[in-house]
């Protein structure tokens, strides 16, 4: 395959093109993006005049214009000291980004790029949108990673690199063990719902068929109809669960986390490869999480939170290190990532008032259902249901408490909340951004109070927080984060 | 902190000498607030006209009644609101961060390190201006950093803290966050 970007190629300044065979990717991405639901409406709509078909098609084929078009006019390499990308048919636009503000580079291949050898170069630059990152699709993989070693400029960062070492890998068994314990039910859920409102759409009523099955099962309708949504619920969890296992594979396959001096490089997926760089300089924080059935086997996922534009792993900022692991090897991960010491082993609950907060707001919710169940099915049946919603309260104030926790242990902060998912954040102080102090009505009354730790990189309303400290503690522990010498 | 171990009413750093912002703020926010209740109660007169409601049949309130109700809540809240906001609003400049305390209900005392300011940025909506007031901004590289905002300071107090803070920080003794008298 002739290589026109390999070795050597820009360091005259010459600006490159894509490889020719990108074009083929380019148009198989076309018709996986959008093929598809062409045929779809079709099949079901049959009627092409209409005006949603009508923008279908004339977004396909702008989508493909611009596919052909971003193929013909890009021109990309190493100016100097600058990246310059220039592209664009009737918008032209050239971007240059000094190499010293370019935070992280990212190769990945889909199928087709790894059966032409080709991958996918992704620049991200300190800003954190979407718009500021340069996506050059169709690059040969050796020139890729060539491409990605001078932009760092900083020395070697690809697995090749000499003093690299494996820190993690994943069995097969591994990888379906973390595809098992959780499940993806949602995800068929939202599948089904969009079915049956397709179905809607094309005139067919479900109802319509449904019923006279259930009729004919049995002359007990009703008793039918129950049975039908049990086991309906049995085959969601199943699906939801066959998915999780499937996409464990199609993310993990082949996982391998490598240490390089200047940070981690984490490679994975089955049909979609990606090469995960994450410099030490930018890892923000550490996250531990794990559902109660991977708590009960000793088992949790390590992510960690990274500034600027990387959106791997559909939650932007937090990449999977290692997506299962037993709870020993999650502190020594998170160790080597932080490289601040050792991250505190025990947390400390938070104050015990905070059990009395959980369950004012969990009977409360109780109360409310309690009034609505009233309101729609009459005395009995809330009679009926309010020990249950109680007792369900009690529970869940319960667990919530359980799961709170904190602790300072030198320049470590942990802090742990999550009824279900149980998340611990690990933040490096000087990571830290801004803390605020907060204090609900609720909390006044209980002389409790809540500090939030503000990190670059993780969402508005998903950062670490240490809910329900004493009043006293808190005050003592904001004057440590904040005023401290 | 001294004294107050038994109150449960314990916030941090008591001692600060807080900032007031500007006493024009309360009327700003006041004028803004009327003029939020007009637009609202205008739109919700427009849904619940005296002659053609358009709520729901079974809807408790004679036609007009709602709109005229919730038209004087929103009023009363824009006249008593504004006063409790400004009273709770405070900041204090120290050596390694800027405090901002606000709040009536759910009270937040935020510390913004001064070394972490990326920048700082000066608006004025048509009230503000119509006093001569400015909004200032710390933007951090964190994600809440929009957060950090002072909602209401005179031009000279605006720019002497947007200069403030755009200055590199004292390196060496003067940590005037400790309070000499405290």
């Amino acid at each position: 395959m002739s290589d026109p970007t390999a070795d050597g190629g820009s360091r005259d300044g010459r600006l490159h093109r894509l490889h020719p065979a990108s074009l083929l990717t380019g148009l198989a991405d076309f018709a996986a993006r959008w093929l598809l639901p062409l045929l779809l409406v079709w099949a079901i709509g049959g009627r092409s005049e209409s005006v949603p078909v009508r923008l279908l098609v004339a977004g396909a084929a702008l989508s493909l214009v611009g596919r052909v078009s971003t193929y013909l006019t890009t021109r990309f390499g190493i100016v100097g000291d600058r990246f310059v990308l220039r592209r664009g048919l009737l918008f032209r636009q050239e971007r240059t980004i000094p190499l010293e503000s370019i935070q992280n580079v990212q190769i990945r291949q889909g199928p087709l790029h790894r059966a032409l050898s080709l991958a996918e170069l992704r620049i991200d630059t300190a800003g954190d949108f979407a718009e500021e990152e340069v996506l050059l699709s169709g690059v040969p993989l050796r020139a890729a990673i060539d491409l990605r070693r001078r932009l760092l400029r900083r020395g070697a960062l690809a697995s090749e690199a000499p003093r690299s070492r494996p820190v993690l890998r994943l069995s097969a068994r591994e990888i379906l063990l973390a595809g098992a314990t959780e499940n993806r039910v949602g995800y068929i859920a939202a599948a089904l719902a969009g079915l049956l409102e397709l179905l809607d759409d094309a005139g067919v009523e479900p109802r319509d068929w449904i019923e006279p099955l259930l009729a004919r099962l049995s002359d007990e309708p009703q008793r039918t109809a129950a049975l039908a949504a049990g086991l309906l619920v049995l085959l969601l969890l199943a699906a939801g669960w066959t998915v999780s296992v499937a996409l464990a594979f199609l993310r993990f396959h082949g996982f391998l986390l490598e240490e390089t001096p200047r940070g981690f490089v984490r490679t994975s997926g089955l049909l979609h490869r990606s090469w995960i760089v994450l410099p030490h300089e930018r890892v923000q924080a550490a996250i531990v999480e794990a559902n109660p059935l991977r708590r009960r086997l000793g088992r949790v996922t390590v992510r960690a939170v990274t500034a600027g534009g990387s959106r791997d792993d559909l939650r932007s900022g937090r990449t999977v290190v290692a997506p299962l692991v037993p709870e020993a090897r999650a502190r020594a991960l998170v160790r080597a990532l932080l490289r601040s010491g050792d991250p505190p082993r025990r947390l400390r609950p938070v104050h015990p008032r905070s059990l009395r907060r959980g369950l004012v707001r969990f009977a409360a919710a109780a109360a409310a259902a309690v009034l609505a169940l009233y309101a729609t099915a009459g005395p009995a049946a809330s009679l009926a249901a309010a020990p249950v919603l109680l007792a369900l309260a009690w529970l869940l104030a319960r667990a919530r408490y359980r799961a709170l926790g904190w602790a300072l242990r030198g320049p470590i902060l942990a802090a742990r909340a999550g009824i279900w998912t149980r998340r611990t954040f690990f933040v490096p102080l000087d990571r830290i951004q801004s803390v605020a102090w907060r204090q609900s009505p609720i909390q006044r009354v209980q002389g409790l109070a809540t500090l939030e730790i503000d990190i670059a990189g993780s969402g508005p309303f998903a950062g670490p927080r240490i809910v329900d400290l004493g009043a006293r503690e808190a005050v003592d522990l904001f004057a440590r984060l904040t005023g401290g010498p | 902190m001294t004294g107050r171990a038994q109150s449960r009413d314990v916030r941090p750093l008591d001692e600060e000498d807080w900032r007031p912002l500007a006493p024009a703020a309360e009327r700003a926010r006041r004028i803004a607030s009327l003029g939020w209740t007009l637009v609202w109660t205008v739109a919700l007169l427009l849904v619940d006209r005296p002659g053609a409601s358009r709520l729901p049949e079974n809807w408790p309130l004679p036609p007009g009644y709602t709109a005229a109700l919730a038209g004087m809540l929103l009023l009363a809240r824009a006249l008593v609101w504004p006063s409790l906001w400004y009273r709770h609003w405070r900041y204090a400049v120290r050596a390694r961060d800027v405090l901002l305390r606000f709040g009536v209900i759910f009270r937040t005392i935020r510390s913004v390190p001064r070394e972490r300011v990326q920048h700082v940025d000066l608006a004025q909506g048509p009230v503000l201006r119509l006093f001569g007031l400015y909004r200032v901004t710390l933007y951090t590289a964190g994600s809440g950093g929009a957060d950090a905002s002072i909602p209401g300071l005179e031009e000279k107090d605006a720019l002497a803290l947007r200069d403030e803070l755009l200055e590199t920080p004292a390196e060496d003794g003067e940590r005037s966050g400790e309070r000499p008298h405290g």
